[in-house]
């Protein structure tokens, strides 16, 4: 078997607390030694409590956060050691949705600047046209109506923005989509659609996801396999029924534990 | 979390909730009041640039009819070496306006681009930058323009002279002011984009657009840029009256526009050293300050009304 779609190998990412002008401050080790692989239209759930590190995770792979140790590859081509202009193409291939549907919507631009910004930076020479079709094409893929390319952020709800996040992360046809926490400041009903519109894209383009959130349920729920998170350091791996019905580490034990749960 | 977390989802309903009659009433006034603002600055312009030719009178042109009232030959009256008021006013307001438009040009420029520079990189550039605008800042603003008027004014005079430009060399004195009063305007603007910028890089839609490949120029551009032009309209419209008021008080005090020429503030300079115990000429204090207090009222509502305008929150409708 060729190389996983991506591997991330003895990760490290310790940030240097600030101090004052004359003072160092701590070491924070915000991650810790992390190593996993993703494979091709795998979604691989990455849980853990708040200061777990897991936002950290995908912050590193996509150069969001400075790599202390480790390496990363993609598919088989080590990123970590990139400069930023030489990593900007594989930019494309490696898109991001957020967690906050109102914070990262930049609030001064139209629904057509943001979707389409990816398109204009890796695709300079596609005409303004070509780029409107294009995301006209991709807010029908998300579930929204095209005509709404010339509105503001503001207008939309949160599930709606949480779709414009959507588009505008498959903008540039990426293999890999790491979503942080994409549903977690969602109602519960608009999770759901989110959620599901995030698996039927799946089976339509074969994206993989590495997905990074909290709730037990949802991880369960899109997950292939599950990476379990605890101050920096991965506790325990496996696929979603290892995890979930064999828990091995107390600290997995603990969480699923924790989850208040309705008799099924 | 800034909306109701409760607003029900209904992921296709287009929401265009028709604004009440008391919001588009309101919006109709604050549309007014900014139309009528930047008509009365338009013609305020307008008849400093073009109003001086079509009075009849040079605004140095002396005549014997000393400190005449307004009448229908000098609607503005005269002063104490009989030059016509009206024409005065309006030559100064060339200056003054000038003056403004100087200050106005370095904060949004300098003081925009030094700000946003300072707070995207960070760190040391950062400290290196800020720092140096508190050293401008601890200068007394006005001292600094003082001294740098009267210090240089002599060498620049000569040397203007002995490069060949006779006729600029006569106005050394109205370009070390501009120059000066450019210098001391920038520096607020600076530590407000700074501080938006701190706050607004921070924010999700950046990390977004670098995870996306964006570069710095786009990230400060296409994403700082309008997030930013709201307060920098704000206190644009507080630095020009800011400058403005510190010529005036700089000619006030004879250190700025010196006579023939003049400007709102050494007009009103002259009306004040002409008052005596036995006669106010109200004339010669009234029209240019008159003049100065509109120009000054309606760029502080414009900036108010612009603010508004330019945030697309208000303009569309809803909130």
């Amino acid at each position: 078997m060729s190389a996983p779609l991506l591997e991330v190998r003895g990760l490290k990412v310790h940030y240097r607390a600030r101090g004052g002008a004359f003072v160092r401050g701590d070491v924070v080790r915000a991650v810790d030694g992390v190593s996993f692989t993703i494979g091709e239209g795998e979604t691989v759930g990455l849980v853990g409590e708040s200061g777990s590190g897991k936002t950290t995770v995908g912050r590193a792979i996509v150069k969001l956060a400075p790599v202390t140790a480790g390496a990363i590859f993609w598919r088989g081509e080590e990123i970590s050691a990139l400069s930023e202009k030489a990593f900007r193409p594989h930019r494309r291939h490696i898109q991001m949705i957020f967690q906050d549907p109102y914070g990262s919507l930049n609030p001064r631009l139209p629904v057509e600047a943001i979707v389409g910004e990816a398109l204009e930076i890796h695709f300079p020479e596609m005409g303004r046209g070509a780029r409107r079709e294009r995301v006209a094409a991709l807010l029908r893929q998300v579930g929204l109506p095209p005509e709404h390319m010339a509105r503001y952020p503001h207008e939309f709800s949160g599930g709606q923005r949480q779709r414009l996040g959507i588009a505008r992360a498959l903008a540039v046809e990426p293999r890999l989509i790491l979503c942080d926490e994409p549903v977690s400041a969602l109602d519960v009903s608009v999770q759901a659609q989110i959620v599901n519109l995030l698996q039927d894209l799946q089976d339509q383009l074969g994206l993989a996801y590495l997905f990074i959130g909290h709730d037990l349920g949802v991880i369960e729920h899109v997950s292939h396999r599950v990476l379990v998170m605890c101050e920096g350091k991965i506790v325990e791996q496996g696929s979603r029924e290892e995890i979930y019905r064999h828990p091995r580490h107390a600290y997995t034990r603990r969480l699923l534990a924790a989850v208040p749960s309705v008799a099924a | 979390m800034k909306a109701a977390p409760s607003r029900q989802e209904d992921a296709l309903a287009p929401r265009t909730a028709a604004p009440s009659r008391g919001a588009g009433f309101r919006r109709f006034v604050r549309h007014r009041t900014a139309v009528a603002c930047l008509a009365t600055l338009g013609l305020i312009v307008f008849a400093s640039a073009f109003g001086p030719f079509f009075t009849g009178y040079g605004y140095e042109q002396t005549s014997d009819l000393q400190f005449a009232p307004p009448s229908r030959q000098h609607l503005f009256g005269t002063d104490l070496h009989g030059r016509d008021v009206l024409t005065r006013v309006l030559y100064g307001g060339r200056i003054s306006l000038a003056v403004g438009l100087i200050g106005a040009l370095v904060s949004l420029t300098g003081g925009v681009a030094w700000g946003m520079i300072a707070g995207y990189r960070g760190g040391r550039t950062d400290l290196a930058m800020m720092r140096f605008v508190d050293v401008l800042y601890s200068l007394p603003r006005l001292v600094f323009v003082i001294v740098l008027v009267t210090a240089l004014d002599p060498p620049l005079r000569e040397g203007l002279q002995r490069l060949g430009f006779v006729s600029l060399a006569g106005s050394a004195r109205i370009l070390l002011l501009f120059a000066g009063l450019g210098i001391v305007s920038w520096l607020t603007m600076a530590r407000i984009v700074r501080g938006q910028v701190l706050a607004l890089k921070e924010q999700q839609f950046v990390l977004a657009a670098r995870a996306m490949g964006a570069g710095g120029r786009r990230i400060l551009g296409r994403h700082l840029l309008p997030n930013l032009w709201g307060i920098v309209i704000v206190y644009l419209t507080l630095t020009i009256p800011a400058v403005i008021l510190d010529e005036s008080f700089l000619s006030f005090l004879g250190l700025g526009i010196q006579a023939p020429q003049s400007s709102w503030g050494s007009l009103v300079s002259d009306g004040a050293a002409a008052i005596n115990p036995i006669r106010i000429y109200w004339w010669l204090l009234v029209f240019p300050g008159a003049a100065m207090a509109v120009t000054l009222l309606a760029l502080n509502l414009l900036g108010d009304q612009l603010r508004d305008l330019l945030d697309p929150r208000t303009v569309r409708g809803r909130e």
